[in-house]
């Protein structure tokens, strides 16, 4: 999963103005409830209302379509079999002399888990491709969690890109010697890889350290970090936008628990 | 007169059992500016990391404003003495410019109000207020290392230590740096940096020391460059001035060393010449 945006290439716009810390707070809180959603059809409205919001935001079609793609390739397997295994047999498709149970009941499950994931998908990606990485990162820090925790994403981002950036170097410098990986499995393209990788592990390891005494250095360790710097107060159209998405959040999730007989009761 | 940093009979190995320091003496007085030198793998940057407790002594002592560092007192020390890092990329981690200065401060455990006007002093010093909101990947080499000695300089330690600050620096940053120094300097600070720079060092500094295999090979002003001897048993070379004199000169003593000994030798020479 990206971890936020680069930084913004196009202008920004309202959404992307709003307080990183509610936005966060929002998607996580939509992203419990819409779980919770049954219904196809509720679901359905849910995908569009979320795909409504992204392209009002000026999110492309291309991004969202590549990374909802991406995400929903790694379930994809689960639902497709989900058909053939759960409930009842509805019907029997031969496929090449292989008789092949269909279940309606599964389908549906699989439609719906689907929808489900999508949703959930797509309100990240909304999420990641409005706000920038270190917006992103300065909200979780300011939120009520433990400093550990907010210090632990801080470095695991810090060595994912001291790892990435180690691996770059090696690559180029092994192209540079005129290095081209001829086939994905053979002996020397294995050789090499695996030298590549304990070497990179080695460096990491040893930039680790490094990085390590330069927080010492700075007395990293003499105290807890009691307090949080930042206290930008979040802004009323803030809280308005947060209050109004979870609204409709809630709308669905009542539509979809039998809320339309209250409505009918309103009338 | 005070000393800042004294050095006794220091001995260190690593892991593996390579003596990377042997038998080390030496005194910085307060105020000074201190060039440490020495082939690659002398020494140096294993010394330095002695300086703040990030090494303990595990022969002999080392002593910071008359406090023995020990495990007791590293965080005192830390507080006393700032080491900025030959690679902005281990030192720089925040998700922003100000996280990263803030971080000393906020590790001191002072008040809000104070770690941001130290912030704000240390970005305005080093000329990279725009940066503030900027994440680390985002900046040249250049701007790493302004971030890299502002979170430094953002704890006020009264002894600041540089590995390399040279190094990958273009001639305007180099220059920017000189400035930076030079400002430190006037503000009483004790400043060591760890250099293979002979020209930088001449120029530069009140005291030479050189290392050799882990030891102190020479210890006093810059006109221990000058020795063509020394400095070739050193694994270093005399400064571009002295090598200039003493190749139009033909001689090996009583040369220049620093850019203005040079200067103002030229302009007797011309003199000398001009009343014939
Ligand atoms: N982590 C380590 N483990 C084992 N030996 C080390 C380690 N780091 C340095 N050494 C060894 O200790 C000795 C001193 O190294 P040090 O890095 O202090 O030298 P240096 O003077 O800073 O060199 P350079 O000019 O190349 O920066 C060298 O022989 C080096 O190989
Ligand atoms: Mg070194």
């Amino acid at each position: 999963m990206p971890c936020g945006r680069e930084n913004y290439s196009k202008k920004k716009n309202f959404i992307h103005n709003l307080d990183a810390r509610v936005k966060l707070i929002t998607c996580m809180l939509s992203i419990v409830l819409l779980v919770n959603i049954y219904s196809a059809k509720v679901l359905t409205v849910a995908v569009a209302v979320i795909l409504f919001s992204l392209l009002a935001a000026r999110v492309s079609l291309k991004t969202i379509v590549g990374r909802a793609a991406i995400t929903l390739f790694f379930i994809g397997g689960i639902l497709l079999f989900l058909p053939f295994t759960h409930g009842k047999t509805t019907w029997v498709i031969s496929l090449a002399g292989i008789a092949l149970p269909v279940s309606l009941e599964g389908l549906v499950l699989a439609g719906t888990l689907a929808l489900r994931t999508l949703s959930a998908i797509l309100l990240m990606v909304f999420l990641t491709e409005t706000t920038t990485r270190a917006e992103l990162l300065s909200a979780i820090k300011q939120l009520p969690v433990p400093p550990v925790f907010s210090q632990l994403i801080d470095f695991t981002w810090r060595y994912f890109m001291v790892i990435k950036s180690e691996l770059q170097r090696m690559q180029r410098a092994q192209k540079a010697r005129g290095y081209v990986m001829k086939a994905y499995f053979n002996l020397q393209t294995l050789k090499i890889v695996s030298q590549t990788i304990g070497a990179m592990f080695m460096r990491s390891y040893s930039r680790a350290e490094r990085v390590h005494w330069a927080m010492l250095s700075r007395a990293y360790g003499a105290r807890d970090w009691t307090y949080k710097m930042h206290n930008n107060r979040a802004r009323i159209e803030d809280y308005v936008w947060g209050i109004s998405f979870l609204a409709i959040v809630l709308i669905l999730l009542m539509w979809d628990k039998g809320g339309s007989q209250w409505i009918q009761l309103l009338k | 007169m005070d000393t800042a940093i004294k050095v006794s009979n220091l001995s260190y190995h690593y892991q593996d059992g390579t003596e990377a320091l042997r038998d080390i003496f030496f005194t910085v007085p307060r105020g000074k500016r201190v060039v440490l030198m020495g082939h690659n793998g002398a020494g140096k940057s294993t010394l330095l990391l002695h300086f703040n407790g990030i090494f303990l002594p595990q022969q002999g002592t080392v002593e910071v404003l008359g406090i023995p560092v020990s495990e007791e007192n590293e965080n005192r020390v830390r507080q006393l003495v700032g080491i900025v890092f030959q690679d902005p990329d281990d030192q720089v981690f925040s998700s922003n410019v100000w996280d990263d200065v803030a971080f000393g401060p906020i590790n001191m455990g002072l008040s809000k109000e104070e770690v941001k006007n130290r912030v704000a002093e240390a970005l305005q010093i080093l000329g990279i207020d725009s940066l503030r909101n900027h994440a680390p990947y985002q900046l040249s080499y250049g701007q790493k290392k302004r971030v890299a000695i502002a979170g430094v300089l953002a704890m006020a330690p009264e002894i600041i230590i540089f590995d390399e600050p040279m190094a990958f620096l273009d001639p305007r940053g180099q220059e920017s740096l000189l400035n930076i120094l030079h400002n430190f300097h006037r503000q009483g600070k004790t400043l060591i940096v760890a250099t293979h720079d002979v020209d930088f060092a001449a120029n530069w500094a009140d005291q030479v020391v050189i290392l050799k295999e882990g030891t102190v090979f020479a210890d006093g002003g810059v006109e221990l460059l000058a020795d063509a001897e020394l400095v070739a048993e050193a694994g270093l070379r005399q400064p571009v001035i002295t090598r200039l004199f003493a190749e139009v000169l033909g001689k090996e003593t009583d040369l220049p060393v620093t850019f203005d000994q040079g200067k103002e030798l030229l302009k007797a020479l011309i003199d000398k010449h001009k009343s014939f």
